[in-house]
């Protein structure tokens, strides 16, 4: 028969792994304090209704030592056992019909570890709003706590004592814990003070009650010591509070520093869970409910809550920058100046937003930079997606007044995607077959002229997997256009690969491209309309065509920007020392 | 002059690490790799640089592509043997790892080069004294891959011993990885317990918790759980269409809403068939493959035709977007059985044909509908 054991629990290493190792940064252990009163005081108004005037008071020996009281529910014996001594459980889980209250904050039961990250002892004093003496609990983090009655008159409610541990005594003064207060407090009903002062530190300005669009701005740079572009306040089923536009423009890798609480308490300062990936411009200060937070209480749990706390987020933006357009069309404007990349991103997240932004988006075309309204009036129009080809396009483009987009830019191809799709209009992205439908074939004459050269050029090329055509296109002065698809680009990467790597990375990637049936080829277009090319048509001399076609073919890559292999490296010392060696009197000349 | 070019390819560099990662990073990345090639006398950032781009591609756009990218990262650090610091130790040991992952990720590269960058990976983590467990975890995913089970939980339990380092996963992949292979091991209870915290929320990071989420959504379709199954797409979709990169991901959910909730597996399939397009790694297209197979195959029981709107490139692709359910089921089957065969044959297993096989006989035991 087989007999149950149970684990053996470390309690001192356990304690060190949660309160160490849990929270990200040691001074969430003022917001865990914090919380507790705020529930204490919940309880007790649930307990009581009659009771009101709940605070929250702080009293400091700067560098020393610091309480933490609230006058709220307080614990009985029984209840300090049951939850200041027991991880995991929390007298916030108990549930009512199935679910956590709503106006809990906690309710893990782990919180009040966080304290000895800064302190190694944490005492509790309390007495319980349901009678009975108070305690002084003494908890240690090597796991061991004492419990003892205490005699005398003692205020309802909890006091709790950190002593400074090394290294954290800067948390503990007036200073820090005014900015932590600010913080994590700022938006909790409760009044907070330091002992014997009238000054409440969690107040939010009064300007803030029923704000108007100045006010917000004014609350904006308080708050966050900006002077933004506008203020966007949000009132939905999961978020209430204020966004911000920010006066400059900010990295897409940018994801802090909002304030986002939950239940009035400052949960994250990041925004990357609730907020989409666009939000990177914008300054948050924002009350969550409804919404669930994750056991360190430092960002949500992905779920439908949230998923449509983000829909709601979105749609607000939406909304109020919708009514910029029709109300206040040159505020929106000087945003989509300042945040043109971010509105972009913003663009092909929601269609509606495409929408609301294409016309006043500005993308780099072969005219210069045009709107999105200008590209919608402007017919037909064709887009890469790289800035080196729409370098090299540019003047085939310009010259013929044909319209180029360059969609190398973050989000530019999606947009153009889109401007299609959603729009109808005649945007295509320039493959290498819509290329040479934008080149003028040649004429009978001009072909036979160029036979032999395009024989001759096709045999220089041959070793680089590229096959030579002849085209008319301008401007004149470009003799050759150099042009690739992606999968004639990647196995160019794969040869430049294989030429510089030893056995290993050679054989593995011989064998990536062995399933490759027909090796796609690059092109490379011979400009008829260039005194060169048409120059090189009248050369009789097969070497010396090959010669000069494979020089262009490196200048055109060169031009290009492509990385050059290894035998593109060697070909133009080679054919340009070929062609000096020979004599003059020794070229077949007409 | 060399002062000045340094300082462009810095801030070239800034700002490709500043954009998420995608197919936008990928441009910037190789633009500034291009840039630094042409000032060779910075081989510092040629090297860094291409360590960047496989990291990008293997994250945000087609992994395989990362291959020839590491290739040159090697080459250039044999040319250059000072151009990283031993500080970088960990940066050479990630790009091996990518190599060998990369290249096992692509059937048509037999066991024997996968062998030999796996030896480079190893070599790099004793080189560099770190990297051990990680190198371990991958280990036991080849050997699990090449039908070699008990190596695959040997090489598992000694990962289990060993300690964490620099080069470790982060906790939550940590987590989700030793999940994922108790899956795979049969043992799905233990698993789902250990990705728990993942699952719940409390872990979290970039890759995960799609990845666990993939694996025991695919598990659940094997056992019959279409509720757990539908939950999970639902997350994971949510999570997961977001880069090409989630391709394998959307597959997942295809799986599961052919037989849930069709109308949207064909909106999500129309959407995402163009990643598939031009796609070098084969896990993720054969996983998204299988799915369009199966959505496909459910729509011709309903219908005989499809308006959707494909790509151009899409080999069937027709002008006025009317695609017949069945021709469409039978060229995604096709597909994936292509793919299943290469990785069988190179793997030396059955488990591609085998997972087809179940997915036929699910699709017979359709006939009478799925209740969700």
């Amino acid at each position: 028969m087989s007999e149950t054991f149970h684990f053996q629990v470390n309690l001192g290493g356990m304690l060190d792994v949660l309160s160490n190792h849990l929270y990200k940064r040691p001074d969430v252990f003022l917001r865990e304090l914090l919380q507790n009163c705020t529930d204490a005081i919940t309880l007790r108004g649930k307990v009581h209704p009659d009771w009101s005037g709940g605070e929250i008071t702080l009293e400091l020996e700067e560098r020393q030592r610091l309480t933490v009281s609230d006058n709220g529910a307080g614990l009985t014996e029984e209840e300090i056992h049951r939850f200041l001594a027991v991880i995991g459980q929390s007298s916030k889980t108990q549930l009512v019909e199935g679910k956590i209250p709503e106006d809990y904050i906690g309710r893990f039961g782990i919180g009040l570890l966080s304290c000895f990250m800064v302190s190694d002892t944490i005492t509790v004093h309390t007495r319980s709003a349901a009678g009975g003496p108070a305690y002084v609990w003494k908890g240690l983090a090597d796991g061991t706590y004492t419990l003892a009655p205490l005699e005398g008159n003692h205020p309802i409610g909890t006091k709790v004592t950190l002593a400074a541990k090394k290294g954290a005594d800067h948390f503990f003064t007036r200073e820090r814990l005014e900015e932590l207060v600010r913080d994590y407090g700022l938006a909790l009903p409760s009044p907070i003070y330091f002992q014997g002062e009238n000054q409440r530190l969690n107040a939010i300005p009064a300007s803030f009650t029923y704000p108007d669009r100045e006010q917000l701005l004014t609350f904006g740079t308080w708050l966050f010591n900006e002077q933004f572009l506008e203020a966007i306040p949000i009132h939905t089923s999961h978020l209430n509070g204020v966004v911000y536009i920010l006066p400059y423009e900010t990295s897409t890798a940018v994801k802090g520093g909002h304030r986002i609480y939950l239940k009035q308490m400052l949960l994250t300062e990041q925004g990357d869970r609730l907020l989409p990936p666009w939000a990177f411009f914008l300054r948050c200060f924002l009350n969550t409910k409804g919404l669930r937070p994750t056991a360190s209480r430092e960002d949500f749990y992905e779920d439908d809550e949230l998923e449509a706390a983000r829909d709601e987020f979105a749609a607000a933006i939406s909304q109020h920058l919708e009514q910029l357009e029709a109300k206040e069309p040159d505020r929106l404007r000087r945003i989509i100046q300042v945040h043109v990349r971010a509105l972009k991103s913003m663009a092909i997240w929601d269609d509606k937003l495409f929408h609301l932004f294409i016309d006043y988006l500005p993308f780099a075309t072969s005219q210069g930079e045009l709107t999105g309204a200008a590209l919608k009036e402007a017919g037909e129009v064709a887009y890469v997606a790289s800035v080196d080809k729409f370098r090299q396009l540019r003047p085939v483009f310009l010259a013929q007044d044909r319209l180029l987009v360059c969609a190398g830019y973050t989000s530019d191809r999606e947009l153009m995607e889109s401007m299609h799709a959603l729009l109808d209009l005649p945007i295509f992205s320039l493959s290498e077959e819509a290329l040479e439908t934008a080149l003028d074939e040649p004429t009978l004459d001009q072909r036979e002229a160029s036979i032999r050269l395009l024989r001759a050029a096709n045999r220089g090329l041959r070793e680089f997997d590229c096959q030579a055509e002849v085209k008319g296109f301008l401007p004149d002065e470009l003799p050759v256009l150099y042009s690739f698809n992606d999968e004639v680009r990647f196995l160019r990467e794969i040869k430049h690969a294989h030429d510089m790597s030893g056995s290993i990375f050679s054989e593995a990637l011989s064998f990536m491209v062995s399933g490759v049936e027909d090796r796609p080829m690059s092109s490379l277009y011979l400009n008829l309309n260039s005194p060169l090319i048409t120059r090189l048509c009248t050369w009789q001399d097969d070497s010396q065509l090959e010669s000069v076609v494979r020089i262009l073919y490196v200048q055109a890559l060169l031009s290009g920007g492509y990385p050059l292999q290894k035998q593109e490296l060697q070909v133009m010392n080679r054919e340009l020392l070929q062609l000096i060696e020979q004599r003059p009197e020794e070229r077949k000349q007409p | 002059m060399r002062k000045q070019n340094q300082n462009n390819l810095s801030a070239m560099r800034t700002q490709y690490i500043n954009l998420a990662y995608g197919q936008a990073r990928v441009v910037a990345n190789r633009n500034a790799v291009a840039a630094a090639d042409q000032m060779e006398e910075s081989p510092y950032y040629r090297v860094i640089m291409r360590r960047d781009l496989a990291w990008a591609l293997a994250v945000g756009d087609d992994p395989a592509v990362a291959l020839p990218v590491c290739a040159e990262y090697f080459s250039l650090l044999e040319q250059y043997p000072d151009a990283l610091s031993d500080n970088h130790g960990s940066d050479i040991i990630g790009v091996a790892m990518v190599a060998f992952h990369t290249a096992f990720s692509l059937p048509q590269i037999p066991l024997a080069q996968c062998n030999a960058l796996l030896g480079q990976f190893e070599a790099m983590v004793k080189r560099y004294g770190m990297g051990d467990q990680i190198f371990h975890l991958h280990l036991c995913n080849f050997y699990q891959k090449t039908g070699r089970m008990e190596e695959a939980l040997t090489c598992y339990e000694k990962a289990q011993s060993l300690p964490r380092d620099g080069m470790s996963d982060c906790p939550t992949c940590d987590v989700c990885n030793r999940a994922s292979f108790l899956v795979a091991f049969g043992r799905r209870e233990e698993g789902e317990e250990m990705a728990r915290p993942v699952l719940e929320g409390q872990m979290t990071c970039e890759q995960q918790p799609q990845e666990i989420l993939s694996v025991l959504l695919k598990d659940d379709l094997k056992r019959g759980c279409w509720t757990e199954a539908t939950l999970k797409a639902k997350r994971l979709y949510r999570i997961a269409h977001r880069n090409k990169n989630d391709l394998g991901f959307v597959g997942d959910v295809l799986r599961c809403w052919a037989f849930t909730d069709l109308d949207r597996a064909v909106t999500a399939m129309e959407k995402h068939l163009k990643w598939s397009i031009g796609m070098w790694e084969q896990t993720r297209p054969s996983s998204f493959f299988i799915g369009a197979w199966l959505t496909c195959a459910q729509a011709a029981k309903k219908r005989e035709v499809l308006q959707l709107n494909l790509p151009s490139a899409f080999p069937l692709y027709q002008e006025d977007g009317t695609y017949p359910c069945q021709v469409l089921a039978d060229w995604f089957y096709d597909k994936s059985a292509e793919i299943a065969a290469a990785f069988d044959g190179r793997n030396g297993t059955t488990d591609y044909a085998d997972e087809l096989n179940q997915l036929q006989g699910l699709l017979r035991k359709n006939e009478e509908g799925v209740s969700q």
